[in-house]
């Protein structure tokens, strides 16, 4: 089935995206780019990040940059960095536990009881998340994700604490954000990934246990970082690796086939291992720094990448 | 100091990373996620020990191919002996986090029922999980023990990748408070722990506690601090032991990065925080830089062999090649101008996944 483009698919059906990959592969930026793509649908869009895994701070400073090309984006679009010790205060002053709040400021237990309690931080964000999601204010909420590795504990928080804390008012916005998780058309994580081993494993494994546990609806999975590929025939490539001892160009050929070839092997591992799987396939950007021109292209070939999934 | 990199070309460190071997007794890797600081670790040992040093790895999470070019098979914390390093002898030990905080448990605790008691406590499954730079401080905790062994005689180091992965240098001193936070010191008046009186005060903050998070939670809670009481000096003293190993002159810190922008920005700022905790950063690794190919004219031989359409397609990808290249010339001179490391090892990109140690070998040759 070649149908409409993944992600543009997702955005247009989910209210909030995770956004979530391991170090590395480019989680940030697929964020921030997929932020811009919805903005330019003209849906109201909220980039969210985490004070542990904030989109990097380029990025920030090139979306906040007033290039052309964002005048008709950034009206749309608002940049919010959450810390979890923030929201437990406005929290408490939302319900009248203002002086407690302040309270637990000067003790510093604050920091204590957020790291003692299981999956109260975790909790918090998606609280907030579900309280931006609920305000009406926005059509998209894209999060930038915690690293893949505490991804998750991230997302299976207030099951966990729903688990332990029979009352009380964190109980029912534990309730809460677990059914915001659990429906597909309000919520839905993103994979990002890189067509190399460690990556292409680590996505496959974290897919299987999202999976697994329910945690949340799994949306497309975004390979980053795409090289044209390159294929060449049997014949051709035995002649380069014949020739590559003795000639340069020839040599240089060998490693970009190569290369290419590896990159082929290991898109093909991860369709192997996610069967059904809806793929967006994003091109490697031919610069080190990305600035806001390069995130529009990014944004504007999520909206329009057509999916070749069988 | 300034340091020309273009003018060291494109294999030749400014000043070997090798030479670290032979002066240090641990070697600890660090830098942003998914640059190859663990296949970079590996490298570093294989190419130690086939220069003669034993020498122990200690890595997290290694990519499957990785380990079993290591021959390391399970998680654990008891090093392995590797076979096949020529002369020389190499150990791995694939870290279990969570294993060597229960191992400090064990130790520190006055009696087994404490310990077991600490153990199945939800706030300190939780605690080893969730405080900033846990795991990594366990990397070090590890460290330490190793370096007390007498078989290595040099220990490489890899960090866990994580969004503050310099929280291991700051995780003894946050964990220290987080065990003497007064709050709950206020809970815990003297007397058996069962019978314990808590205070008024303490109580009347604790019952608002509740109503947001529920009692059952703050009560596990009370439970767990109470039971780690008196555990803390050992704690301390062992993270005090562990700083002190850090700050030896025989440790080096090696920063290892990749030459793309968002890359050197995170790494500058992990260097930054180095020198911010008083280390020195002995090293830059830059990961996976995009070869540089002599590219002469196209023999005869290679013109009849390739089809037109294949050498088009090969010859626009290798100009995008040497597009790239050029930035991460760039990329590279803006990590070194800053940080002005020492020693700078400018690694290629493997047109292949490390899979033996021969391509460990060969990856610490250009390292090293």
């Amino acid at each position: 089935m070649a149908g409409k483009p993944p992600l543009k698919e997702a955005i247009e059906s989910t209210s909030l995206l995770i956004v979530a990959g391991k170090g590395g592969v480019g989680k940030s930026t697929i964020s921030a780019a997929a932020a811009i793509a919805a903005a330019g649908l003209g849906r109201r869009t909220a980039l969210v990040g985490l004070a542990h895994s904030r989109p990097a701070t380029e990025l920030l400073q090139a979306l906040g940059e007033e290039a052309p090309i964002m005048a008709a984006i950034s009206p749309k679009l608002r940049i919010f960095e959450l810390r979890p010790e923030e929201i437990l205060i406005e929290y408490l002053e939302d319900h009248g536990m203002a002086s407690l709040g302040r309270r637990l400021i000067s003790t510093g237990v604050v920091s204590v009881v957020s790291t003692a309690i299981p999956g109260i931080r975790e909790l918090l964000v998606l609280a907030k998340l579900k309280q931006m999601e609920r305000s009406g204010e926005f059509d998209s909420i894209i999060l930038d994700a915690p690293a893949s590795g505490h991804l998750l504990t991230f997302l299976s928080s207030p099951k966990g604490l729903a688990d332990i804390a029979n009352v009380g008012l964190l109980r029912s916005q534990a309730d809460d954000v677990q059914a915001l998780l659990t429906d597909p058309s309000r919520s839905k994580l993103v994979l990002v990934t890189l067509a190399e081993e460690t990556p292409v494993s680590e996505t496959s494994q974290t897919y299987a246990q999202v999976e697994d546990q329910g945690a949340i609806a799994l949306g497309p999975v975004v390979v980053n970082a795409l090289q044209a590929p390159i294929r060449l025939s049997p014949q051709a490539r035995k002649a380069l690796a014949s020739l590559a001892e003795r000639d340069d160009r020839a040599d240089a050929y060998r490693f970009v086939a190569a290369k290419a070839h590896l990159q082929e092997e290991n898109l093909a591992e991860l369709r192997r291992r996610l069967p059904g799987c809806r793929m967006a396939r994003v091109p490697f950007i031919f610069s080190t720094g990305l600035g806001v021109e390069e995130l529009a292209g990014l944004a504007e070939h999520l909206l329009s990448e057509v999916s070749d999934d069988h | 100091m300034t340091i020309d990199v273009a003018a060291a070309g494109p294999d030749r460190p400014i000043e070997r990373l090798g030479d670290l071997l032979g002066s240090r007794k641990v070697v600890v890797l660090a830098g942003p996620g998914g640059v190859g600081k663990t296949s970079s670790a590996a490298a570093i040992a294989v190419g130690a020990a086939l220069s003669g040093i034993r020498t122990c790895v200690v890595t997290i999470d290694p990519a499957k191919r990785l380990a079993d070019a290591l021959g390391i098979e399970h998680i654990g914390n008891d090093p392995v002996e590797i076979d096949a390093v020529g002369a020389g002898k190499l150990w791995a030990v694939m870290l279990d986090a969570d294993a060597t905080f229960d191992d400090l448990v064990v130790r520190y605790a006055k009696t087994e029922d404490q310990a077991g008691r600490i153990l199945s406590n939800r706030v300190y499954q939780n605690l080893t999980r969730n405080l900033s730079g846990v795991q990594e401080y366990m990397a070090m905790e590890k460290l330490f023990e190793l370096h007390n062994d007498r078989r290595f005689e040099l220990l490489v180091v890899d960090t866990p990748p994580s969004a503050n992965a310099l929280d291991f240098l700051d995780a003894p001193r946050r964990l220290v408070s987080f065990l003497d936070n007064r709050v709950f010191r206020l809970i815990m008046s003297p007397g058996p722990a069962i019978l314990r009186p808590v205070s008024f005060a303490a109580r009347a903050v604790l019952k608002t506690i509740s109503r947001v998070v529920g009692a059952e939670v703050v009560d596990e809670a009370v439970a767990f601090f109470q039971d780690f009481e008196g555990m803390e000096d050992g704690f301390r003293e062992r993270a005090q032991s562990v700083q002190a190993l850090l700050h030896e002159d025989a440790t080096a810190f090696v920063l290892v990065s990749a030459p793309r922008g968002d890359t050197v920005t995170e790494a500058l700022s992990f260097g930054e925080k180095l020198s911010g905790f008083g280390f020195a950063v002995a090293g830059v690794i830059s990961n996976r830089h995009t070869p540089a190919f002599a590219t002469g004219s196209r023999s005869a031989e290679l013109e009849t062999e390739l089809e037109p359409l294949d050498r088009d397609e090969l010859e626009a990808n290798l100009a995008r090649m040497e597009l790239l290249r050029n930035s991460e010339e760039s990329e590279l001179i803006r990590l070194v101008a800053d940080l002005e490391p020492p020693r700078v090892a400018r690694v290629p990109l493997l047109d292949r996944d490390i899979a033996s140690i021969e391509d460990l070998a060969q990856m610490a040759r250009s390292l090293l």
